[in-house]
């Protein structure tokens, strides 16, 4: 763009050189450099190690609880004088965890309840047998079904069942999409006939 | 230096300083800001000078250089590095001005700013004195013409228009031609 036949090209150049910039300016920016080079290489601040550390246990905590939840499992138990049976309950034979495990695996379960809500599927209508150490149901069907004390706990922790149950109660038992018991509800009043009609 | 600069200066091949510049992005190597520096430190340093007084041309340069070193990671490698280092160096310089309070944020007013304070005001040489005497706007749209910006490098830099800078730079050369005859007279 300078042209070396414009004169005010000319002098401003000529200006210029008897103008260079003052040595300590190039020596001012390399030190910068310098400083900025170390300051931007320095290890993590101890706040940052202990802010990873501390990430790294708890995914590690995450994956050990993950592991060893417990699942959910339904078995064929009980024989009674019907076409078939089904129990309903925990499988709680680990009992050597730790208190804080066994909480955590409490918090997960409840949980785990309230998200198979989500999934549930479908309801089935049925009776309450028997209250006890096993809540015993009969379905519409004449299916018994039995609901360990630790799944009724469960239930009851996350509201997922009425407080009180007696004998001759009906409820609507809701399965998720694997036929596990996620909820029991007592159904509206208005809608006991269509459901003893759905019944019989 | 990285080994592909090397090989390049080593053929003779000539570096641009943009390439220098995304390398250094990069590295944060004092070599590569060196050679930057020397490429265009006295270019940036001369167009502060002739804006402001040596002093201030200083601070400014420094403070342009700290931000070049600071905030390389922003160097766009598609942009030139003289249109970017220049950028830097004039927000700096207006900053600094209005700072000392020696220009208003009057835009309009900016255009007219004179710079009565300027070491190259001061000197007896005419060049000098009708360079000075330029206002702010014309000076600048002059100076960075003569560091090689063309019309929308430095409608960018100052943040204006081409048409602008375009009529800046004609009342510039008249002004600085009829400062010169009166002098010669």
């Amino acid at each position: 763009m300078t042209d070396q036949h414009d004169p005010l090209a000319e002098q401003y150049q000529q200006h210029k050189r008897h103008h260079p910039a003052p040595d300590k300016l190039r020596r001012y920016v390399l030190q910068k450099n310098s400083h900025h080079a170390r300051k931007t290489s320095s290890p993590l601040p101890l706040r940052q190690w202990q802010l990873a550390a501390a990430a790294v246990v708890a995914i590690i905590a995450f994956i050990g609880i993950w592991g060893t939840s417990i699942t959910l499992v339904s078995q064929p138990g009980m024989l009674v004088d019907v076409a078939m049976v089904q129990y309903h309950g925990f499988d709680t034979s680990d009992t050597t965890q730790p208190d804080f495990r066994a909480q955590k695996t409490r918090q997960f379960t409840a949980y785990q309840q309230r998200q198979l809500m989500v999934m549930s599927r479908y309801q089935q209508p049925a009776t309450v047998v028997a209250v006890g150490e096993t809540l015993i149901l009969s379905s519409c069907n004449e299916d018994i079904i039995a609901l360990s004390d630790s799944l009724v706990a469960t239930l009851h922790e996350t509201n997922s069942m009425p407080d009180v149950l007696t004998p001759g109660d009906s409820v609507d038992i809701a399965f998720n999409q694997d036929g596990y018991i996620i909820e029991l509800t007592k159904p509206l009043p208005t809608l006991t006939e269509n459901r003893l009609a759905s019944c019989s | 230096m990285s080994v592909v600069l090397s090989i390049q200066q080593w053929l003779g091949l000539s570096v641009s300083n943009d390439m220098l510049m995304s390398r250094y992005a990069e590295t944060g190597e004092q070599a590569l800001l060196a050679r930057l520096y020397d490429e265009c430190g006295d270019d940036l340093y001369h167009f502060l000078l002739a804006m402001t007084s040596p002093d201030t041309a200083m601070d400014v340069a420094q403070k342009t250089w700290v931000t070049v070193i600071e905030k390389r990671h922003l160097y766009a490698a598609s942009g030139r590095f003289e249109s970017w280092l220049f950028t830097l160096g004039r927000h700096a310089l207006v900053d600094e001005i209005r700072k000392q309070r020696r220009l208003t944020y009057d835009d309009a007013l900016l255009s007219r700013q004179h710079a009565p304070e300027s070491a190259i005001y001061q000197q007896s040489d005419s060049f000098r004195q009708a360079l000075a005497a330029l206002p702010f706007a014309q000076r600048e749209a002059f100076c960075l013409q003569q560091e090689g910006f063309g019309l929308q490098e430095i409608a960018t830099i100052c943040h204006s228009n081409r048409e602008t800078i375009k009529t800046r730079l004609r009342y510039a050369r008249e002004n600085l031609k009829s400062a010169l005859e009166a002098a010669h007279d």
